[in-house]
């Protein structure tokens, strides 16, 4: 992604698709990934806590934050499956973010169908299953 | 006049540095133990990438390995936490409970231990090869994983080298529910009776454990033996201090936080405690360690924490292990938060100890950690789980710290503490394999 100033910008998209708002506990892998030049991004269903939230670069809410299944024309999807994931991670303000993306981090067990499927529309994005995986990976 | 020939031990560990799992800081003082008393040691276990990437890794707690270990990493493959999602087959996004049914199923054909079993053929083959280039006169296997037994039991068959199982935990019993978990007749429990039948000696972490063992096996009780977790090294005596007068009391946690850890009663109990009193109002709480069994922290754990929000409790994140003598010096009272009953002690608890702090326990009734703890002078155990208890043991701990004889009480609680200093925990089974592993001089044969 490239800035107005022209600069190349490192985007990492962190998708949290569970019940639990995205919790402080992630705090510290994220400045690391901002110490290492990336935004960092959250997709997630339940609004981050304020401590999580002030180091973001900026959040993205998909699907219900109550949970349950989406409504598409006649249809009801899961996100937590492959035909809601591709709802709630390549559809609306989402999509763009996620195509666009040069690290997709599955930071709870029910985002890893969506991320999965982000990884084979972004096949340049590093996808990993867990935040501590991803820091590893670009140290 | 020749030279005797060192003894040459092969440890495995499926959890050695710089792994940060359970039972890592026991590895380690054990192989570092037998290198001191002129053991060569061959270490057995799992590339640094596995807990790089899935269970957390410390990497500073390879420098505590003593230089003279040889540590092989041999292949593991964990195909239940792969972790870079492009490696993942459709199928297995498709039909998530047919994969993990399938898998489990593979993992079984080769050892009865669901996500490690397959590892028994790389560790075969690796105490061959180690066996091979430099004779190998004792197998030490410390579980879990359980699978760790095999390389033992391989090389015993084959060349009737001696092993012991070193149960940190227990197989066939559930600790924590104190229930046996596998019948008899079962694979495990035909593998269990095996490697137990076999060993020279076994291990436990605590008298119920062996008892509980003794009975299940009797004809192998008189080769069980406890040897405790105990703690590594003496902390600096400036842990021992009155708090400072005016500041606000620190209370701290310092481990792995699991579903086990009675968290959720704890954080109710700190509310309380505030309400109740003015110390414990003004104190803050830091949590420190992981948040599960896995990097990635455990979502509902840090909800609880993050629901504490307000109440100066809150998580701080893990510590390196060589960092922990200064994560306990701001800290002014020690927080021991257990689940479980009579077979759960915990290692956490002996290097508490080691501190000479105030400690306040919040553990399950009838835990078998309490009996560690009995008879420190400066433990403060919430009668139960009930907010109204925790917050009373708060206070009487916030007075403690506050107490102008602390120094004194201090002394008394480090030199409480130092029977379990775990060089005394290993030092007579060292002295007794070293018989063993010297007199049957290269012929194994005669186990």
């Amino acid at each position: 992604m490239q800035d107005t100033d022209g600069t190349t910008t490192r985007t990492a998209v962190l998708v949290s698709l569970g019940s639990a708002a995205p919790a402080e506990a992630l705090r510290a892998d994220v400045e690391q990934l901002r110490d290492r030049g990336y935004r960092v991004h959250l997709v997630s269903r339940v609004a981050p806590v304020p401590t999580l939230a002030e180091v973001l670069d900026g959040r993205t809410a998909v699907g219900r934050p109550t949970g349950g299944t989406l409504q598409v024309s006649k249809l009801k999807l899961d996100p937590h499956r492959l035909p809601g994931a591709a709802v709630v991670v390549l559809g609306g303000t989402a999509g763009p973010l996620v195509r666009q993306a040069d690290v997709l981090v599955a930071v709870d067990a029910t985002a890893l169908p969506a991320v999965w499927l982000a990884a084979r529309v972004n096949r340049r994005a590093l996808a990993v299953n867990g935040l501590p995986a991803a820091v590893s990976r670009l140290t | 006049m020749t030279t005797p020939r060192r003894p040459h031990l092969l440890y495995v560990a499926w959890g050695f540095p710089p792994s940060r799992t359970g039972g890592v800081h026991r590895a380690l003082a054990t192989v570092n133990a037998f290198a001191a008393d002129g053991w060569d040691v061959t270490v057995l276990t799992v590339p640094r990438e596995v807990f790089r990437d899935v269970t957390g890794a410390d990497p500073r707690l390879e420098e505590l390995v003593d230089a003279r270990v040889d540590v092989r990493r041999i292949p593991f493959c964990w195909p239940a936490q792969q972790t870079d999602l492009r490696e993942w087959l459709a199928w297995r996004v498709l039909f998530p409970r047919l994969w993990a049914t399938v898998r489990k199923r593979r993992d079984l054909r080769a050892f009865p231990e669901v996500g490690y079993g397959p590892w028994r053929f790389e560790l075969e083959k690796a105490a061959l090869a180690v066996h091979g280039e430099h004779l190998v006169d004792l197998v030490v296997a410390t579980t879990n994983p359980e699978v760790s037994v095999t390389a033992g039991t391989r090389l015993h068959e084959v060349a009737g080298v001696p092993y012991v199982v070193d149960y940190r935990d227990a197989w066939s019993l559930h600790t924590y529910s104190g229930r046996r978990r596998h019948a008899p007749d079962s694979p495990v429990g035909r593998w269990e009776a095996r490697s137990l039948g076999g060993a020279a000696e076994i291990w436990l972490v605590n008298e119920p454990l062996r008892r509980w063992h003794a009975a299940a096996y009797p004809a192998y009780a008189e080769r069980m033996h406890v040897v405790m977790n105990g703690y590594d090294r003496d902390l600096p005596t400036e842990l021992v201090r009155v708090a400072e007068r005016g500041a606000p009391l620190r209370f701290g946690y310092l481990g792995t936080m699991t579903h086990v850890v009675p968290l959720a009663e704890f954080v109710a109990g700190w509310r309380r405690g505030r309400e109740l009193s003015g110390e414990v109002a003004a104190a803050s709480a830091a949590l420190r360690g992981y948040l599960g069994y896995y990097a990635t922290p455990h979502a509902g754990l840090a909800a609880t924490i993050d629901a504490a929000s307000g109440t100066s409790l809150g998580y701080a994140g893990p510590v390196s292990k060589t960092e922990v003598s200064a994560t306990y010096a701001g800290f002014d009272v020690l927080l021991f938060l257990l689940g479980g009953g009579e077979f759960v002690t915990s290692g956490k608890v002996f290097e508490y100890m080691s501190t000479g702090m105030p400690i306040v326990s919040v553990i399950s009734p009838g835990c078998g950690a309490a009996e560690v703890l009995r008879g420190y002078p400066r433990w403060h155990p919430a009668a139960d789980l009930g907010p109204d208890a925790i917050a009373a043991a708060l206070a009487a701990a916030a007075d403690d710290a506050r107490a102008p004889d602390a120094p004194t009480r201090g002394d008394a609680a480090r030199e409480h503490a130092r029977q379990y200093r775990r060089d005394r925990q290993l030092a007579p089974r060292i002295a007794t394999l070293r018989t063993l592993a010297t007199t049957n001089g290269g012929d194994h044969a005669g186990h």
